[in-house]
């Protein structure tokens, strides 16, 4: 009689301490190679700080954050973070709504994607700084020509996506509501809108990333206020630290709506393992 | 009430977006009466898939015309359901929903007659237990029971299916058989069911009528009529006569394959 061998697993050797921190760290992973990272990039940044050692070219984060204790009392410091903050919300928010309906447009419509989209690859081809001073000649100083860069500059991506996300679903997916007799609003809303959520996110996560950087990029060419104009002035009276503070705030606008955006598509997406 | 279709002279040409054109069917004619299973067997890239969409109404046909109750067929009808020879599920629906998704547009229907129908053929189709999982958490088998289940809740008059057991292994294989009989009852009910296979064994186990299907363009070269009372028990799979018949089928294919394959 011959007796099957049973292979013992290998037993891991790990005392309980170590196996308690590897099921605490796989448990909350995401939150914590976030934290890890952010820790990381402060320090070498403070090492970069340490090794110039001159305060008139760089400074570091202890230094950053001093003289950001220094300028939250100061009005206009936070009309600057107001005036940034509105042009993103509006430049962005209609880059979202222009986009989804351009996108969808051109994916129904095969007329309009074929006289519309070697415009629209032009358009995004087409440099923002170029952009910026045309605005501004035609929209003045203000908020408005801001948004409209913010706007040119982001809303491509979440066209494309769009377009990309419902095509992706044309094919099988509608073949197989035809198949069931599903109304069109049901093709709608059963297939076309979920199937093409993760490209549309992805869209947004990208125009997104490029509002955020046209904020520097609008405001450069004239403005009234913001955190770009505050960049600027910083740097032509050497006030490293503002310039520094004024870098860090859109680094910290640019994150926040990305992991806002990946908040939603963790809950839009909830069948899709999270690539992130 | 009971259906009848009649396929007449059907040919489907494709025309590839180079130019090249490929004739799938060449020529088939059919009449599928009320109460009858049916199925196709034939080499591969011989036409049946497209046949069998074209019976539902989600292909047109080059020339030729197909009859339902002596209308013409131009879309599917929810009298019809198809199970797809890829599995063909919605990513974001689980098991339930997946299954659910040809009887949410019944509007006769309460919630919970879909939800017991659902939970009649999640069992029938074993998949108890899996009623959460969405389909990239299944394996291919279970992806083609959920197909096939939902095909199935719609109960229709007419049933197509495309080859729902290929992907199950062999035991399962003939328990699905067996129980796909009791299933349908096509005979009481007066339904037709078309059942594309490659398994002959399958074809002539299961079927009344079973048509040979010539290599491309698909014609019928024969059509056997499968003698044995249904619902059948897979000991008549020992009977001279039905390993006659798998015989006969056998070599009649075997010829086809080889064009097929020289091709
Ligand atoms: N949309 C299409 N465009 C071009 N050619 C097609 C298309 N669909 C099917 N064909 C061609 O038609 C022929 C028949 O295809 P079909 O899928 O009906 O075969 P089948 O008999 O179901 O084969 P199998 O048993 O392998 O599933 C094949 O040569 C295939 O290449
Ligand atoms: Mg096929």
């Amino acid at each position: 009689m011959s007796k099957i061998q049973e292979i013992p697993l290998e037993e891991s050797q790990d005392s309980s301490f170590v196996a308690s921190v590897k099921t605490v760290y796989n448990r909350h992973r995401i939150g914590i190679n976030f934290c890890l990272s952010v820790v990381l990039a402060l320090l070498t940044w403070e090492f970069i700080d340490f090794v110039f050692d001159d305060p008139d070219f760089f400074t570091g984060p202890v230094a950053v954050i001093i003289e950001f204790g220094v300028l939250i009392h100061e009005p206009r410091f936070w009309e600057n973070i107001r005036y940034s903050g509105t042009e993103l919300i509006y430049g962005f928010g209609l880059a979202m709504i222009l986009g989804v309906v351009i996108g969808a447009a051109v994916a129904f419509s095969r007329t309009l994607d074929e006289m519309f989209s070697p415009i629209l690859v032009g358009l995004y081809a087409t440099p923002r700084s170029v952009a910026a001073p045309l605005f501004i000649i035609w929209l003045g100083l203000g908020i408005a020509s801001k948004v409209g860069v913010i706007t040119l500059a982001s809303v491509f991506p979440v066209i494309i996506n769009t377009q990309a996300g419902i095509k992706n679903v044309q094919g099988e997916f509608r073949m197989l509501g035809r198949a069931f007799n599903i109304s069109f609003w049901s093709m709608l809303t059963k297939i076309i809108v979920p199937g093409s959520m993760p490209f549309l996110i992805a869209g947004l996560r990208l125009g997104y990333s490029r509002s955020v950087v046209t904020i520097m990029v609008a405001e450069l060419f004239g403005a009234e206020a913001g955190i770009g104009y505050m960049i600027d002035h910083a740097t032509q009276t050497f006030h490293v630290a503002e310039m520094m503070v004024g870098i860090s705030l859109l680094t910290i606008m640019g994150i926040a709506g990305n992991e806002i955006l990946k908040g939603v598509e963790r809950w839009a997406t909830p069948y899709r393992k999270t690539l992130v | 009430m009971s259906s009848s279709i009649q396929v007449e002279q059907v040919h489907k040409t494709f025309m590839k977006p180079t130019g090249e054109t490929v004739h799938a069917v060449g020529g088939v004619d059919m009449d599928l009466r009320p109460g009858t299973f049916y199925s196709f067997v034939g080499p591969s890239g011989c036409g049946k898939t497209t046949l069998l969409h074209m019976i539902h109404g989600l292909l047109p046909t080059t020339r030729g015309r197909i009859l339902l109750d002596g209308e013409e067929v131009n879309g599917p009808t929810p009298n019809k359901a198809v199970v797809f020879q890829q599995a063909l599920l919605l990513p974001w629906r689980n098991v339930t929903d997946n299954i659910k998704f040809g009887i949410e547009n019944d509007r006769n229907m309460s919630a919970t007659e879909r939800l017991e129908i659902c939970d009649k053929y999640t069992q029938i189709v074993g998949l108890r237990g899996f009623e959460s999982h969405y389909p990239h958490e299944l394996s291919g088998g279970m992806q083609q029971r959920v197909n096939l289940a939902r095909a199935l809740a719609v109960n229709p008059e007419i049933l197509l299916m495309d080859e729902p057991f290929a992907s199950l292994d062999a035991q399962t294989r003939l328990l699905m058989q067996e129980e796909l009989q009791r299933m349908i009852d096509w005979k009481n009910s007066g339904k037709i069911v078309v059942f594309v296979t490659h398994d002959i064994e399958e074809a002539v186990f299961l079927s009344d009528v079973v048509f040979c299907f010539s290599f491309r363009p698909g014609t019928i070269m024969k059509e056997i009529k499968v003698p044995f009372p249904t619902p059948r028990t897979l000991r008549v799979k020992e009977e001279p006569e039905f390993l006659q018949i798998k015989h006969d089928i056998w070599e009649l294919l075997a010829d086809e394959a080889r064009k097929a394959m020289e091709e």
